[in-house]
C-alpha cells in the first residue's frame, strides 16, 4: 500500500510541475484580456512591460516557477486575469457548484442505472431485457451537449418550465428554503441532461454482476432452499451487485469532478469546467494552472481511492503485481 | 426495491415542487417598476462583464466604460448625435491657439457622492493621473475653484474627444493619500448614480442622486446583474426579466425579439468596421494592382447583406463611415469578376494549369487569411470571399486560431513597428470615430500610424498627413486633408473595409420606456436615465 | 442467437454511414460551401432541412461531415489502440522495473483530465482532422493499456501458457501467437468503443470552437447553430436536431457491434 501512495505523489509532483509549463506554452500573452482595447493602441511598451512585469511574467522562466511553488503551497493563488477576481475565490464558489452537480448526478446515476440494470437482469427471460438493452444504448449514444441543447430548447426556451441559465436567480434576494428551492429549479434540466448521458456503465455493470451473482451456488442453494425471491434478490443479489457499481463509481469521479464542461457551457452552470474554458480562451496563465491543478489532484484522488477498493475486491491481482 | 423507488418518487415530487415555487417566485419579481410618469422605482439591466470596481484606474473594457460614465461625469459629453457637448461646464467654454488652450468654468452645485463639491483642484487631480492625458499637458491654470485652463504642448484636435469627453472627473481627497490607486475599490465620483452595492461576480446595484445639479434621475435604483452568457441576457430580455442588457444582440434574432410585445429594438449606428487587411509587404499583396483587383472580385454589399441584412452600413474605400461629415462620396466597392480578372491579366498574373494565378515570383496565389477563432461574422466573411476569390485564380485558405495567436502573427506586441508575418486577416477595429482613424491606418510613420497593420506605405499619403493633416487648425481645413486622403485610399487600397455593423440592442418598453440610443451610444447612456433640454 | 440481430443493424447503419462518407459528392444535393439559398430558410422541396446563417444548406453539410467525423473517428482509434497495446501488453507481459516505468506513465496520463487537456492542446494546433485525431489518441490510450495490462498478466498465470513457456517459447513467439488472439475480442471491443468515443470528441470538440469552423462536420454545424441562437429563434428544430441525431445513429451503429464482441468474450469466458 505505501508503494502505491508513493506512486501517486510522485505522479502529483510531476503534475504539479508540467502544470506550470503547459500555459507558458501557449501563444500570445496575456495583455489583450487586462487591458482595453482603445488603450492598447495608445499604450506605450513601457507601460505594457510594466503590466507584464506586475505579473512576474517577464522575469526568467526558473523565478517564476519559484513564486508558482511559493504561491501555490501557501495557498496565495493571485489573481485572475480575465476576472480580476482571486483566484481562491473562484475556485471554491466553482468547485461548490460543480460537486453540487456532480454530487447529485451520480447518485441518480447510480440509483437509476443500478435499479435498471438489475430489473433488467433479473426478468431477461421476459424479453425486457433486450429492450432495455437497446434502449440505453440509444441513450448513452446521445452527445452530452446535444441532449442538453434539447432540454434547454424545449423546456426552457419553448416552455418556459425551467430556467435557461445559471445555478440561481441572480438579482432577487432569497433566503433559506426560498433559496435552495430556486436552486434546486436550476439544476433539473443540467442534471437530467447528465444522468441521462452517465447512467450507461451503471446499467452495464449492475446488470452483469446480477447475471453473475444470479448463477451462483450461493443463490441456487438459497432458492433450493426455498426462500422468497424476493428476499433473495433484495437480500443478497442487490447487496453484491452494487459492490462493482460503487468501484465503477469511484473511477468516474475523477471524469465528472473536472467538471462537465459541455453540459455546464450549455446551461451558462458556473462549475470548474466553464471557468477552465474561460481561463483557456482568455490566456489566463493562473487561472488555467490551478483549475488544471484542482482537477488532476481531484482525478488522482479518486484513482487512488479506486485502487484501494479494487485491492480489497481482488486482492489476487495485487499480489501478482507485488512479485 | 421499493423503498428506492419510493426515495425517486420524492425526489421527482420534490423537483416539481421546486418548479412550481420558483415560478411563482420570479412571477413575483416580474412585476414591473411602479409606473408612476416621473420616476422609476427599479429597472434591471444585465452587465455582460464583471467590471470590479468601475473606478478609472482599474483596467475596463468598452462595457465598462459605458456603465462607469453613470457613476462618473465628464466636462464634455456626446449627445445621441454624436455631437460634442458641455456638460460639466459652462456653455462659454473657450478653445484658443488652434486647439492648445482650453478653458472652462464648472457649472455650480455639483457635489461628490461623499458630499463635497466639485472643484477645479479635482478636475487637475483627474486630467495629471488618469490614464488617458497627461503626457500631453503641458501646465494647468487654475483661476478659482470654478475656473481653470489647461495648455497642451501641441494643438490637437483630437483632445476634444480623447481627454475632455473621456476622462472621468474622480475625488481627488480620496485619492491624494494613497500609495497605489489601484486599491482603492470605493468609486466616489460626482455623477447622477452612486454605486450602492457591489457583490463580485453577481450583481450592481446603483442607486440615483436626487440632488443631482442637472436634475433628479428618472430611476431610482438600476440592478445590474453580471451575465456573460449572451444566450442567458437573450432568453431573459424575451422572458421579461431584464429590461435592456449592456451588450448587442445578433442580427438573427431580430424577427423573434420584435414579435414580442413590448420590446422595441434600438438600432444604433456602428462605428466598428469588419477589415479584411493584407500583408501589403509580401507577395502578391505588395502589387498595388494585385489588391485593387481584388476589391473587384469580393461581394462586399452581398457578404455585408448575408451577414448582416439590412442593419449595417456598407464600406467604401475611403473607409470611414459615408456619414461623417468628411466623407467622400462615390468611393463605393463595385463587385465585378471580369473587371478583377482584367486588371490581373494586364499586370502579368498569368493562370497556372489549375487555374491558380502565378504571382511575380513565380509562386502560385495561395495565401493564408487568419481569424479569431471567437468571431463567428468573420469566419462567415472569410469563408464567403475566398470562395468568391476562386473566380479570379486565387487560392485563399481560411485559417481559424485563437485571439491572441492571430494578433502575434498580425499585430505583434501591439505594435506595428515589430514588423507583421501574415498574408491576409479578417480583422476589425473597435472604432472609426476619430478624426485621426485613418491617420493611424495609413501613416507610414509608426508613431503616427499605429494601427498600421498591413505595412501600408503611400508617399502621396504620407505627405497629405505630415503636411495639411498636421497643420490643420480648422475644422474645414482638416476635413480637406481627410478627404484627400480618402481619395488616395482609394487609389491605392491597403484592404478591403467592408462595413460597419448596427449595434443592436433590445430593450423591453415595458418595463421601462426611458431607453434611447443615438449613433455610436449604448443604450446604457446618461440620456436614457435623465431628462435633458 | 437474438443478439445477431443487433449486430446486422449496427453494421448496417454504419454501412450507410460509410457508403455516405465516400460518395459525399453524389449524394448531397448541393456543395455545402455554396450559397445555395437565402440565410435561415426553413426545411423545403429545396433544401430538406433548411439553410444556415449563411445559406448554406445543411444537409449537404451533414452529408460533407460524415467524412470528418468517420475519419477523425477511425485515426484517433488506431492511435489510441497502438499506444494501448504496445504500452498495455509490455507492461502485463515483462513485468518488474518495465512494467514499474510504464504503469508509472499510463497513471500518470490516466490523472490527466480528458476535455481539459483536449482544450488547452487544441489550441495551440487548431484543429484538422490530423492534429484532432493525435490528441484524442493521445489522451485516451491509458484506458486501453490498463486493462489490458491486467488482462495480459491473467492469460499470463494461465496454464496453458505455462506449459508452452516450459517449452521454451520465445517471448515473442507467445506474445503474437497466444497472447494477441487471447485478447482479440477485448481488443475488438475496445477498438469499436474508440471509434465511437472519438466521433463524439471530434463533435464536441467542434461545438466548443475547438475544432476547425471551416470544415463541415457534424459538431460545428451545431456550433454555428448555437452560435446563432437558433434555440430561441426556432430554427433548432432542423438545425440541431439532425446533426444530433446523425451522432446517436452511428454511435449507437457501433456500440451494438461492440456490444456484440463483449458477448464473443464474456461466452467464450464461460466456456472456459
Amino acid at each position: 500500500m505505501k508503494k502505491r501512495l508513493f506512486h501517486y505523489v510522485i505522479i502529483l509532483l510531476v503534475v504539479i510541475a508540467v502544470n506550470f509549463f503547459i500555459p507558458r506554452a501557449l501563444p500570445g500573452s496575456p495583455i489583450r484580456s487586462l487591458v482595453a482595447d482603445e488603450d492598447i493602441v495608445e499604450m506605450t511598451a513601457e507601460k505594457k512591460m510594466g503590466i507584464l512585469e506586475a505579473y512576474h511574467l517577464t522575469d526568467p522562466l526558473y523565478k517564476q516557477f519559484g513564486y508558482y511553488i511559493r504561491d501555490l503551497f501557501t495557498l496565495n493563488w493571485g489573481t485572475s486575469f480575465s476576472k480580476r477576481l482571486p483566484i481562491a475565490q473562484l475556485m471554491r464558489s466553482a468547485a461548490k457548484w460543480t460537486l453540487l452537480l456532480s454530487g447529485i448526478t451520480m447518485i441518480l446515476s447510480v440509483f437509476t442505472g443500478s435499479l435498471i440494470g438489475a430489473y433488467s437482469a433479473l426478468h431477461r427471460k421476459k424479453g425486457r431485457d433486450l429492450g432495455m438493452v437497446l434502449g440505453t444504448t440509444f441513450i448513452s449514444s446521445i452527445p452530452s451537449f446535444w441532449i442538453a441543447i434539447l432540454l434547454l430548447a424545449v423546456f426552457s426556451a419553448k416552455l418556459g418550465w425551467f430556467p435557461a441559465y445559471g445555478a440561481y436567480s441572480m438579482w432577487s434576494k432569497a433566503e433559506g428554503f426560498a433559496k435552495v428551492l430556486d436552486v434546486a429549479w436550476h439544476m433539473v434540466l443540467p442534471v437530467i441532461a447528465l444522468v441521462i448521458t452517465s447512467l450507461m456503465p451503471y446499467f452495464t455493470t449492475s446488470r452483469y454482476s446480477v447475471l453473475k451473482t444470479i448463477s451462483s451456488d450461493y443463490v441456487r442453494m438459497a432458492r433450493f432452499r426455498g426462500i422468497p425471491e424476493k428476499k433473495i434478490n433484495v437480500g443478497y443479489i442487490m447487496r453484491n451487485a452494487l459492490v462493482p457499481v460503487f468501484t465503477m463509481l469511484m473511477m468516474d469521479i475523477g471524469y465528472l469532478l473536472s467538471g462537465s464542461v459541455l453540459v455546464e457551457t450549455v446551461f451558462s452552470f458556473p462549475g470548474l469546467g466553464v471557468l477552465m474554458r474561460d481561463a483557456v480562451s482568455a490566456r489566463d496563465y493562473p487561472l488555467i494552472q490551478y483549475t488544471f491543478l484542482v482537477s488532476s489532484v481531484l482525478t488522482i484522488a479518486a484513482l487512488f481511492a479506486a485502487d484501494v477498493l479494487y485491492h480489497k475486491i481482488d486482492p489476487s491481482l495485487e499480489e501478482s503485481y507485488e512479485k | 426495491m421499493k423503498k428506492i423507488l419510493m426515495l425517486l418518487l420524492v425526489m421527482l415530487m420534490i423537483f416539481s415542487l421546486a418548479a412550481c415555487g420558483s415560478n411563482k417566485q420570479s412571477a413575483e419579481q416580474k412585476e414591473p417598476a411602479d409606473k408612476t410618469p416621473e420616476v422609476v422605482e427599479s429597472v434591471v439591466i444585465a452587465i455582460t462583464k464583471d467590471e470590479n470596481s468601475l473606478t478609472p484606474f482599474t483596467y475596463v473594457t468598452a462595457t465598462g466604460s459605458v456603465v462607469n460614465r453613470l457613476i462618473y461625469d465628464t466636462l464634455l459629453t456626446t449627445d445621441l448625435d454624436n455631437n460634442i457637448i458641455p456638460w460639466m461646464v459652462e456653455d462659454d467654454y473657450r478653445i484658443e491657439d488652434g486647439y492648445k488652450k482650453f478653458t472652462f468654468t464648472l457649472i455650480e452645485g455639483q457635489k461628490f457622492h461623499d458630499g463635497t463639491p466639485v472643484t477645479t483642484a479635482d478636475v487637475e487631480y483627474s486630467f495629471l493621473n488618469t490614464r488617458k492625458s497627461t503626457n500631453d499637458i503641458e501646465e494647468i491654470e487654475i483661476a478659482d475653484e470654478r475656473t481653470m485652463t489647461i495648455v497642451l504642448k501641441n494643438s490637437d484636435i483630437n483632445y476634444l474627444r480623447k481627454a475632455l469627453v473621456g476622462t472621468r472627473i474622480i475625488c481627488k481627497a480620496q485619492y491624494e493619500n494613497v500609495e497605489d490607486p489601484k486599491t482603492v475599490n470605493d468609486p466616489i465620483g460626482s455623477g447622477m448614480y452612486r454605486l450602492k452595492e457591489y457583490k463580485v461576480g453577481e450583481y450592481y446595484i446603483f442607486e440615483a442622486m436626487d440632488d443631482y445639479f442637472k436634475g433628479t434621475p428618472k430611476v431610482k435604483t438600476i440592478n445590474m446583474p453580471i451575465m456573460g452568457d449572451s444566450a442567458a441576457v437573450q432568453t431573459a430580455l424575451l422572458s421579461d426579466q431584464i429590461a435592456a442588457a449592456t451588450s448587442s444582440i445578433g442580427v438573427e434574432m431580430i424577427d423573434t425579439f420584435k414579435a414580442k410585445e413590448g420590446i422595441e429594438i434600438k438600432a444604433g449606428a456602428g462605428y466598428s468596421p469588419m477589415i479584411m487587411n493584407f500583408n501589403n509587404g509580401v507577395a502578391p499583396f505588395d502589387d498595388s494592382a494585385f489588391r485593387n483587383a481584388l476589391t473587384y472580385a469580393i461581394d462586399v454589399k452581398g457578404i455585408m447583406t448575408t451577414l448582416y441584412g439590412e442593419y449595417c452600413t456598407i464600406g467604401t474605400k475611403g473607409v470611414v463611415r459615408p456619414d461623417m461629415p468628411y466623407a467622400v462620396a462615390g468611393l463605393d466597392y463595385v463587385y465585378d469578376v471580369d473587371m478583377a480578372n482584367t486588371i490581373l491579366d494586364e499586370a502579368g498574373y498569368k493562370k497556372g494549369a489549375d487555374g491558380i494565378r502565378i504571382d511575380k515570383n513565380g509562386d502560385p496565389c495561395n495565401v493564408e487569411i487568419l481569424v479569431y477563432s471567437g468571431s463567428t461574422v468573420r469566419i462567415r466573411a472569410a469563408e464567403l470571399a475566398s470562395e468568391q476569390l476562386k473566380a479570379i485564380g486565387v487560392n485563399m485558405e481560411v485559417k481559424v486560431m485563437e485571439m491572441d495567436t492571430v494578433d502575434a502573427y498580425v499585430w505583434p506586441d501591439f505594435d506595428v513597428s515589430k514588423g507583421r508575418d501574415y498574408d491576409a486577416s479578417m480583422w476589425g477595429w473597435g472604432t472609426s470615430i476619430n478624426p485621426n482613424f485613418l491617420v493611424t491606418l495609413f501613416s507610414s510613420d509608426f508613431t503616427k500610424g499605429g494601427c498600421n497593420v498591413c505595412g501600408y506605405k503611400n508617399d502621396e499619403m504620407d505627405a497629405v498627413i505630415n503636411d495639411e493633416y498636421a497643420k490643420a487648425l480648422t475644422d474645414e481645413a482638416l476635413y480637406e486633408a481627410l478627404k484627400e486622403m480618402q481619395k488616395i485610399a482609394a487609389e491605392d487600397p491597403s484592404f478591403i473595409c467592408f462595413g460597419f455593423a448596427d449595434a443592436l440592442q433590445a430593450c423591453n418598453m415595458k418595463l421601462y420606456d426611458g431607453f434611447v440610443s443615438g449613433k455610436g451610444t449604448n443604450v446604457v447612456n446618461i440620456f436614457s436615465f435623465l431628462d435633458v433640454e | 442467437m437474438k443478439n445477431r440481430a443487433f449486430m446486422i443493424i449496427g453494421l448496417a447503419v454504419l454501412l450507410v454511414f460509410v457508403v455516405t462518407a465516400i460518395f459525399q459528392e453524389q449524394i448531397a444535393p448541393y456543395s455545402p460551401y455554396e450559397q445555395s439559398g437565402k440565410p435561415f430558410e426553413r426545411p423545403s422541396g429545396e433544401h430538406i432541412f433548411g439553410t444556415n446563417d449563411i445559406g448554406q444548406d445543411i444537409f449537404s453539410e451533414l452529408v460533407y461531415g460524415t467524412r470528418n467525423s468517420l475519419l477523425v473517428g477511425l485515426i484517433s482509434a488506431t492511435i489510441s489502440l497502438a499506444l494501448g497495446i504496445i504500452i498495455g501488453v509490455s507492461a502485463g507481459w515483462f513485468g518488474g522495473t518495465t512494467d514499474h516505468i510504464l504503469s508509472q506513465i499510463t497513471t500518470f496520463f490516466m490523472t490527466i483530465p480528458f476535455l481539459p487537456s483536449v482544450i488547452i492542446l487544441s489550441t495551440f494546433t487548431r484543429g484538422g482532422i490530423w492534429s484532432m485525431s493525435i490528441i484524442l489518441g493521445f489522451l485516451s490510450w491509458p484506458g486501453i493499456a490498463r486493462v489490458l495490462r491486467t488482462t495480459t498478466m491473467q492469460i499470463k498465470e494461465s496454464y496453458a501458457i505455462k506449459i508452452i513457456k516450459g517449452m521454451g517459447a520465445s517471448d515473442a513467439y507467445i506474445i503474437l501467437r497466444h497472447v494477441i488472439p487471447e485478447l482479440l475480442p477485448l481488443i475488438a471491443y475496445r477498438a469499436v468503443t474508440r471509434v465511437k468515443a472519438g466521433i463524439l470528441s471530434e463533435s464536441t470538440m467542434s461545438f466548443l470552437g475547438l475544432g476547425n469552423p471551416i470544415a463541415k462536420s457534424w459538431g460545428s454545424t451545431i456550433y454555428y447553430a448555437q452560435a446563432k441562437n437558433a434555440l430561441l429563434n426556432g430554427s433548432w428544430v432542423w438545425w440541431i436536431i439532425p446533426p444530433g441525431v446523425c451522432i446517436c445513429l452511428i454511435s449507437m451503429a457501433l456500440m451494438l457491434i461492440a456490444y456484440e464482441f463483449e458477448n464473443m468474450r464474456s461466452s467464450k469466458k464461460e466456456a472456459t
